[in-house]
């Protein structure tokens, strides 16, 4: 599993994010961390209820939006779009 | 020391904390956008109320605003508190729709629960109302 949470540091996942279609924006907790198909830092500087948010954008269709806690993070994930 | 006594341990000075702090009070920054990534004017609701300023104007997005969390009776840790984001017409710097619940807008307002530690940045991308004329 693509798992960091060592000791020290603000323990986060990496997740494979993807869309259909693709090249959709993909934001993790307000900020814009590029487009599907992409890996993206998940950090989690809070306890274990902490929740990240992950929404999914693109021109024409409907945004997703997504919470994770650190142990619902899956390695991949594909994200489907409604048209608009 | 197992996790399991940890946290029973750590349970009674949680529960004096909520307890002795009736109110949390966090800044969420609070922006609009389109899914075409464009910044646009909306009113933030917090638990329906619309959030004016010290002049008793409403607040335009993007703001930073103070959510209070209040302590959940049922348990242990607060109320999720609901937020709202509505798009405003504005003609020059009067808002002339948008702050009434039954008005028809260029978007469609959209809201989501957020509890205390959630993230400080909530964004919203506001769908287009296809109907709006």
């Amino acid at each position: 599993m693509a798992l960091v949470a060592a000791g020290c540091g603000t323990p986060y996942r990496v997740v494979e994010i993807d869309s259909k279609p693709a090249a959709a924006a993909i934001y993790v907790n307000g900020v814009r961390r590029g487009v599907s198909k992409s890996k993206v830092k998940i950090e989690f500087p809070g306890d274990i209820t902490q929740r990240s948010f992950v929404q999914l954008v693109k021109e024409g269709y409907r945004p997703v939006f997504q919470t994770w806690t650190i142990e619902e993070v899956p390695q991949t994930k594909t994200f489907t779009l409604e048209v608009e | 020391m197992s996790t399991m006594r940890h946290l029973l341990l750590l349970l009674p000075v949680a529960i004096f904390c909520v307890s002795c702090n009736p109110v949390q009070r966090r800044s969420v920054q609070v922006k609009a956008l389109t899914t075409a990534e464009k910044e646009i004017k909306a009113v933030v609701l917090v638990n329906d109320e619309v959030v004016r300023d010290t002049a008793m104007q409403p607040v335009l997005t993007p703001a930073t605003i103070d959510v209070d969390f209040l302590p959940d009776p049922e348990g242990i840790g607060f109320k999720p508190v609901e937020l709202e984001v509505r798009a405003v017409v504005q003609e020059g710097d009067t808002i002339v729709r948008g702050l009434e619940e039954d008005d028809v807008l260029p978007y469609y307002s959209q809201s989501r629960l957020i509890k205390l530690n959630d993230p400080k940045i909530q964004l919203f991308f506001l769908v287009r109302n296809l109907d709006y004329q």
